[in-house]
């Protein structure tokens, strides 16, 4: 009886032991989000925790450093460290059949303002007082398949130097979307001003891939995310 | 040593506070470790998260939030969840303290935590504050196996029907849905337990205005619920034979209840400018009673008696417990009735969108409770009863588990799904669902299929039953974008927590949890197998002293 007492407390004893370890170990912080990414595929993976992977009948495949999207609905999100005064989220992207997809910024789950590179056109969206504001940048009948294109997504801060927000602080964030050709010539840009874009950029902590709907099939050749000083094209 | 009393927890009183800290400790530790992955809940709990943090920062209103209608728009399309503040202008939720005032302080450590841990705040913050469903019911799992003692099952038994109502009962999803009837259903059974020791056990006083305090944690969290409890406790100390002595009791029960009823009086006041004023403009009352009752217990998409099938032991149990304790039978019923009466004429009585009827899961307890006598009464046969407790055990176990590992959501789809199929377009509008008496469109259904698609899926690594929506279907597109419904629900099994908290992190939070599980559940073990009494002193082990 004595030898089963004491094994019952050194068991008790072991799991407290563990328990607190992990507990120690566990509050060791994170290196915390980076403060830019790119992306080209070549070393990353979809099933190691990089990028967050949520498919619902969609699959997000890498090959040759290439990742393609294929089918339904398809998430992808990277945790990101805004830059004080302006983030920039830039793809590489061709479509062998379009569908629905977009980059955008947002938070945990929700996207606050995106590009789209739709079957019916390329699309700016940002949320306003109003609902949210769809300005369309190029619309097309016949979607332009098998072409190479760059997608740049620009937030800028109205508040880079402040350190706490009030409520009198009120200036929007400016939005701006552009669409390069593929020899990176710049084929429209539109940075909308009214109705004001209803945004914190500090809640910003997310970049984000989406496709959604069916028949999508995109490739991805790189993305980048961060400050405009690292942007492999020339910020407007 | 003498004997220990059967109605006694430990001989001891230090031995009796570790065995509750043991079994709270397993119990958080086993909720904790089963938490849902699903942050966004069916948005009540976050709107409660939105008020905790508003009152830290000293706003009884939802800063930030706006509230729209259309002219001319139907009750029935009211938010009953919100509703102007006094002003016009500011938009104040209808919910009470009971909840918010519970996140204040984990909402207060899991910040200070996710940003040492350098996680996005969003849903840092959340997880923590999730841990609210957890507690209230690792708490409501203690106080049943202390009135299990109480009632005198003996504590092993007690223990084996703590371990039915914690995990083959509603109680789990329930915890698991971070919604406030766990947090009521602790506080009214625990105000039922202090009035069952203000009449039977000591200090018939002090507990009477605890139990009136516990009854005002219920009243703070959803009044209507307490006002059940109180119900409940005063036919207890009232029937049979009341006298002075009893209704003094009954008195220091209001005494207790009492400043808990002017919190939410205040409340009321500051919100919408009058203390009677909840904020409720909708269309509450006027479902016919006879089709919510049967809905709120053998409807197939929302009866209790389905979801809660240990229920079906109430058979052969209620009797002889209410020969045995007939009072506190009659609290039961009376409780039980009174749930029953109040939840099928609101409109919403189902409580949709959310897993079963959960403004019915307060009354677990009380259905369950009765049980333990299926384990002290000398049966004529004595097989049958073991096998039909088996039975109707594994079967709310099966449904528990499918309901805590699979996202409700998966069956909502289904649902809705259905529904368009048959030629109804789907509106979020919780008067007119309509699938609660038809068996193919029961969500138990689809858990409980969806559990076996999402094994199927894990072992043989497919996407066989992969749910994708039809393009341009926004209620299908959204519920599976916003819910992840196409994988395991529990927080470590999901991938919705890898990406942001990290892969060494969720590692290290399975170990801390089943380490603690452990360690409870040894000690539970040791204590209840007797490892911990003192050893009978032998007369032939004594050495004989030496002679002179």
């Amino acid at each position: 009886m004595t030898v089963v007492r004491l094994a019952a407390i050194a068991v008790i004893f072991l799991c407290l032991g563990a328990a607190t370890a992990a507990g120690v170990f566990a509050f060791i912080p994170n290196p915390g989000s980076p403060p830019s990414i790119f992306d080209d595929f070549k070393w990353s993976s979809i099933s190691n925790g990089y990028w967050h992977v949520y498919a619902a009948g969609g699959t997000a495949r890498i090959n040759y450093s290439i990742l393609t999207l294929h089918g339904d609905t398809i998430e992808m999100d990277h945790r990101l460290q805004t830059d004080p005064y302006r983030t920039v989220v830039v793809v590489k992207i061709r479509a062998t059949h379009f569908g629905k997809f977009s980059i955008g910024l947002g938070a945990y789950h929700s996207t606050a303002v995106s590009f789209e590179f739709d079957v019916d056109g390329a699309k700016c969206l940002r949320p306003s007082k109003e609902g949210t504001q769809i300005d369309i940048l190029q619309p097309w009948l016949k979607p332009p398949t098998h072409r190479w294109f760059y997608l740049m997504l620009t937030l800028t801060n109205p508040y880079p130097y402040a350190t706490s927000l009030t409520p009198a602080m009120t200036k929007p964030v400016t939005v701006a979307c552009s669409l390069y050709g593929a020899h990176r010539q710049l084929l429209v840009s539109h940075r909308p001003i009214t109705p004001p874009t209803e945004l914190h950029y500090a809640a910003i902590d997310l970049i984000n891939m989406r496709t959604w709907d069916t028949g999508n099939n995109y490739q991805v050749d790189w993305i980048y995310a961060g400050p405009a000083s690292g942007s492999p094209l020339p910020v407007r | 040593m003498p004997a220990m009393p059967e109605t006694a927890v430990a001989p001891t009183r230090l031995r009796a506070v570790l065995l509750a800290g043991a079994l709270f400790t397993f119990f958080f530790a086993a909720y904790a470790f089963t938490m849902s992955a699903d942050l966004n809940n069916n948005g009540d709990t976050n709107i409660r998260i939105a008020i905790a943090e508003n009152l830290l920062q000293g706003h009884v209103d939802l800063k930030g939030w706006t509230m729209q209608f259309p002219l001319h728009i139907k009750k029935e399309f009211y938010d009953s969840r919100l509703w102007w503040c006094t002003n016009g202008v500011d938009v104040c939720s209808t919910y009470l303290l009971g909840q918010p005032l519970a996140i204040i302080p984990i909402d207060l450590a899991g910040s200070a935590i996710t940003r040492h841990e350098r996680w996005p705040l969003g849903p840092g913050v959340t997880t923590f504050d999730h841990l609210v469903g957890p507690l209230f019911g690792s708490l409501e799992a203690v106080v049943f196996f202390l009135f299990a003692v109480a009632l005198g099952y003996g504590r092993r038994r007690s223990l084996v029907l703590t371990l039915i109502f914690a995990f083959a009962t509603s109680v789990w999803p329930d915890e698991q849905s971070v919604l406030e009837h766990t947090e009521v259903a602790f506080f009214v059974l625990l105000g039922v337990y202090l009035a069952y020791q203000a009449r039977h056990g000591g200090r018939g006083r002090l507990m009477a205005i605890l139990a009136g305090a516990a009854l005002g944690g219920a009243a703070m969290t959803r009044y209507q619920d307490a006002a059940v409890g109180v119900l409940g406790v005063a036919i207890y100390l009232l029937w049979p034979g009341m006298g002075w002595r009893r209704l003094g009791y009954l008195s220091l029960v209001g005494i207790g209840l009492l400043p808990f009823i002017g919190l939410d009086l205040w409340w009321d006041w500051v919100r919408f400018g009058s203390p009677l004023a909840t904020g409720h403009h909708e269309t509450l009352l006027g479902y016919a009673a006879w089709l919510g009752a049967p809905g709120l217990w053998v409807s197939p998409g929302k009866g209790l008696l389905w979801y809660s099938p240990t229920i079906f032991l109430m058979a052969p149990a209620a009797v002889p417990f209410a020969r045995r304790f007939p009072s506190l039978a009659a609290s039961f019923v009376a409780m039980v009735l009174a749930f029953t009466a109040f939840y099928s004429i609101i409109t919403f009585w189902h409580g949709d969108p959310a897993w079963g009827p959960r403004y019915m899961y307060p009354v677990l307890p009380y259905v369950t409770l009765p049980l333990g006598v299926l384990f002290t009464r000398r049966w004529r046969f004595p097989a049958m009863v073991w096998l039909l407790t088996a039975i109707f055990v594994l079967a709310g176990l099966t449904v528990q588990l499918a309901a805590v590992t699979v996202s409700e959501w998966r069956g909502w789809y289904r649902v809705i799904q259905y529904e368009q199929n048959q030629g109804h377009p789907w509106l979020w509008i919780a008067s007119r669902y309509r699938y609660f008496w038809n068996v193919h469109e029961s969500p138990l259904n689809f858990q409980l299929r969806s559990l076996y698609q999402l094994t199927y899926d894990s072992v043989f690594h497919s996407s066989r039953y992969v749910i994708a929506p039809p393009a341009e279907e926004k209620v299908l597109d959204d519920l599976a974008n916003n819910y992840a419904i196409n994988q395991w629900n529990i927080w470590w099994a999901s991938n919705e927590y890898n990406w942001w908290m990290g892969e060494q992190k969720v590692i290290l939070g399975v170990i801390l949890l089943l380490s603690l599980m452990l360690a409870g559940g040894t000690y539970i073990g040791a204590e209840l197998g007797g490892l911990f009494e003192q050893p009978a002193i032998q007369v032939g082990a004594e050495p004989l002293p030496e002679a002179a």
